[in-house]
């Protein structure tokens, strides 16, 4: 009886030293936005199947007015086409639409492009652009994109056989940049009527343009796209016959599907997968450029809805560090709400623009200072939200809350599960006790003035909090009526700096795009254009 | 005492040692632990084995020895809540159904029956739904769909005594049952809740464990066994194993324990009565 009891002893204090042996190696830093990548090595050849993977899970649908997020609109940017296509250098080319005149800052004529087929073979028409268009208005139709940039579209007429007329009802500079989101997405007009309430889902499916049509839709498990042979577009035809997406979540089963070959690739790896692929042998991670961005979102409540509290916090968190250990050196520190780089025009202007303001690093000091004008009792606990499963927001909150120590605040974190946070972006009562949430947001389009009026401008979409400040209104307002793209961002720029001091979120960090493909595939494009461009009609052999 | 050590022999005495050491460590977190279980920057993260950390740091920075420590507090509070609830209504439902009998037990059977068809995780899943997730609402749900296991156990025992002559003389002399029942039914039947108890604390630990796991139970960042074996995943994979595999560890550990001592406690309880 001795002998076992030493086993067993033996046993559990080998097992107890040798797990606790792991020692840190964890020397990574920032991610530098030079080195991020654009574009993965061209296939050099075509491939008869590829299997992805989504992390983030099962689409809710696939209509496109439905996509409004990770899941749906990275498979829905495959299989249907907008008027105009966002290009995985940021930049946005005619799509379905040959080209966009504007005679005045009120009318878009869209000229259609002629010769293009729905995978049934049915021609697209205008009448499909004006209906499609049109469905965002429809309130019958539901659409998750209603409101805001679409609430300001006046009419939508065709006014030739192949051209369509879109009248605003004030000018918005950024109207024509969503025709590459679901707003300029198009349907066959035909089939969704014909489809009814199955429009979209796994039975009734959908009826597009794109380089893929949809193949079996299995619940659960996995969405096939098939080779639009007949697709407009010669040059960007498919390289791959038949692209299969599944809907694994785990990051452990993520780590070990893309190490082991059984899955070819996937975007947005989860960040407990990534010492394992960085060093995997049989494939590479590429980080690319991101319009994302992590936050910390005010809901009005609490001591956080004081501007002097919010940026005493922003300036208190470690924010280099979360970038360099939390997102193991794939993201970098935010400088601004804005993401860097997420913008198509103004270079100068917006690169100017954010050099000028406040640095990322710690200054605990300065939010001392900054505390002394908060009109609030400072003794009671910001209570920050954040969804349970995903243990790294935990780890910010964290971070954030050692802050928030330093300059005399508390910060409470309050997991909630994932099915119950989702209602904090679109339920005011889900927001009510909580002071602020956690955010994985993203830029739908590289244009700052569109992010800033949905987060800071009176009744944005990202608006949680009732922000309004009639300053920054009036200057995003005169930069959608600027034509001139300098002059513009001089004005998104101004507004931005108004933004910053108020911070409606506080940004924390802008990460990469994770991507991870093995050796036998290529061509995805590395940079965050995967939910508005058919990335898979990329993918083809490595030629390895 | 030297009883009790033959009774339980020399695994039973490292088993009640391994109890003793969770429970001190539980009692004395405050004292022992060297830093706070909830404070640490992800600056300090994945530290290895050292004098300054014993165990190493989390992937927020936090001392893992400090955690389990303070881990064992609410690891052990749980399932506490559930075998008290547990044992006093358990008890109070069988010996009711034992003393009147008839339609009385016809019917709590049923009742315990109908709680028996409900899976004890889906139980507390539901009543969490409802009311949030937190640890008392987990241990409390547990402890409704831990009562017929209970109950049903003490019943079958309760009714082999009620019809022994130590109950039925004092029934035929009139002494009220409340009375009978507190003074010789109960004391006759306590062992076996003792042991039950016993073994259904490790039970309760394991599935308080899962409701952590899944974010279902005591939440972030607070310390306890089953939140560290969730949130140590993200660091097993990428290479520092020590937070998950050591609160899991202490699981087994804690629960083979407590079960190790139950069974012997049994042993012993049936031992006393064929004495």
């Amino acid at each position: 009886m001795k002998k076992k009891a030493i086993a067993i002893g033996s046993i559990l204090a080998l097992a107890l030293t040798g797990c606790a042996a792991g020692t840190s190696s964890d020397t990574s830093s920032s991610v530098d936005d030079n080195d991020l990548l654009t574009l993965t090595p061209a296939a050099t050849g075509e491939l008869d199947l590829v299997t992805w993977n989504l992390p983030f899970g099962e689409p809710a649908s696939l209509d496109p007015i439905k996509s409004f997020n990770y899941a749906e609109n990275t498979v829905v940017a495959n299989l249907c086409e907008g008027l105009m296509q966002l290009q995985p250098d940021f930049t946005i080319e005619p799509g379905l639409a040959e080209k966009v005149e504007t005679p005045d800052d009120l009318t878009y004529i869209y000229t259609i492009r002629e010769g293009v087929e729905f995978w049934d073979g049915q021609e697209m028409t205008a009448d499909d652009v004006v209906y499609s268009l049109g469905r965002h208005l429809d309130a019958d139709e539901g659409s998750y994109w209603a409101g805001g940039l679409v609430g300001n579209i006046a009419s939508i007429e065709k006014t030739a056989d192949w051209e369509v007329t879109v009248s605003l009802s004030k000018p918005d500079a950024a109207f024509n940049s969503y025709m590459v989101t679901p707003v300029g997405t198009i349907v066959e007009q035909d089939f969704r009527e014909a489809a009814g309430d199955t429009f979209g889902n796994p039975t009734g499916k959908v009826m597009c343009t794109g380089p893929f049509s949809v193949g079996d839709w299995d619940q659960g498990q996995s969405i096939s796209l098939i080779k639009n042979d007949n697709y407009w577009n010669s040059d960007k035809q498919a390289q791959t016959a038949q692209v299969d997406i599944n809907f694994i979540v785990d990051a452990a089963a993520i780590a070990t599907a893309l190490d082991t070959g059984a899955i070819d690739g996937s975007y947005d790896v989860p960040l407990g997968a990534l010492k394992s692929l960085q060093s995997s042998t049989e494939g590479s991670l590429y980080l690319g450029n991101s319009l994302q961005i992590v936050g910390i979102i005010g809901t009005g409540n609490g001591i956080f809805a004081d501007p002097a509290v919010r940026q005493a916090l922003m300036m208190a968190t470690d924010r280099d560090a979360i970038a360099a250990t939390v997102f193991e050196g794939t993201a970098s520190a935010s400088r601004s709400l804005v993401p860097d780089n997420g913008w198509s025009y103004g270079d100068a202007e917006f690169t100017a623009g954010r050099d000028e303001l406040a640095p990322t690093e710690i200054d605990i000091e300065g939010a001392k200072e900054v505390l002394k004008d908060a009109e609030v009792d400072l003794t009671e606990p910001i209570k920050i939200v954040y969804p349970s499963e995903r243990t790294y927001y935990a780890d910010i909150i964290s971070e954030i809350s050692n802050g928030a120590r330093a300059i005399g605040l508390t910060v409470e974190p309050a997991g909630v599960p994932s099915a119950q946070f989702g209602a904090f972006f679109s339920d005011p009562a889900a927001r009510e006790g909580h002071d602020a949430f956690v955010t994985y947001n993203y830029m739908d389009v590289p244009d700052p003035l569109a992010f800033l009026r949905a987060i800071a401008g009176t009744g944005g979409s990202q608006n949680y909090n009732d922000y309004s400040n009639s300053s920054i209104d009036a200057l995003l307002d005169e930069a959608a009526a600027t034509a001139d793209d300098s002059e513009r961002a001089e004005l998104v720029n101004e507004a931005q700096v108004l933004v910053m001091e108020d911070l409606t979120w506080i940004p924390i960090v802008d990460p990469a795009v994770r991507l991870f493909m093995n050796d036998r595939v290529t061509g995805a494009p590395a940079s965050f254009v995967y939910l508005y461009y058919p990335w898979a009609a990329d993918l083809g052999a490595s030629g390895e | 005492m030297k009883q009790f050590a033959e009774r339980m022999g020399t695994l039973g005495l490292i088993a009640c040692g391994v109890i003793a050491v969770v429970v001190l460590g539980a009692l004395f977190a405050p004292l022992i632990a060297p830093y706070d279980p909830t404070i640490g920057s992800v600056t300090q993260r994945y530290q290895g084995m050292s004098f300054e950390h014993l165990f190493g740091t989390d992937q927020a920075g936090r001392d893992i020895f400090s955690r389990l420590l303070w881990g064992a507090r609410s690891s052990l509070t749980g399932p506490l809540i559930v075998v008290a609830v547990t044992a006093v209504f358990g008890t109070l439902i069988a010996l009711t159904a034992v003393w009147w009998g008839g339609i009385v037990d016809s019917f709590l059977s049923r009742v315990l029956d109908l709680l028996f068809a409900f899976p004890n995780l889906l139980l507390a899943m539901l009543a969490i739904a409802v009311f949030g997730p937190s640890l008392t609402t987990a241990a409390l749900a547990l402890s409704v769909a831990y009562i017929p296991y209970s109950a049903r156990v003490v019943r079958s025992m309760a009714m082999r005594e009620r019809n022994l002559p130590y109950i039925r003389s004092p029934e035929l002399q009139g002494i009220p049952g409340i009375v009978i029942t507190a003074r010789h039914l109960l004391p006759n039947v306590a062992p076996l809740i003792v042991t039950g108890a016993t073994i259904n604390f490790g039970f309760a630990m394991i599935e308080l464990a899962a409701l952590s796991f899944l974010g279902l139970g005591v939440q972030p960042p607070a310390a306890d066994w089953g939140l560290m074996v969730s949130s140590g995943q993200q660091s097993l994979l990428n290479g520092y194993p020590a937070e998950s595999v050591l609160a899991g560890l202490s699981i087994v550990i804690t629960v083979a324990a407590f079960g190790y001592v139950g069974e012997r406690l049994g042993g012993r309880a049936a031992a006393g009565r064929k004495a």
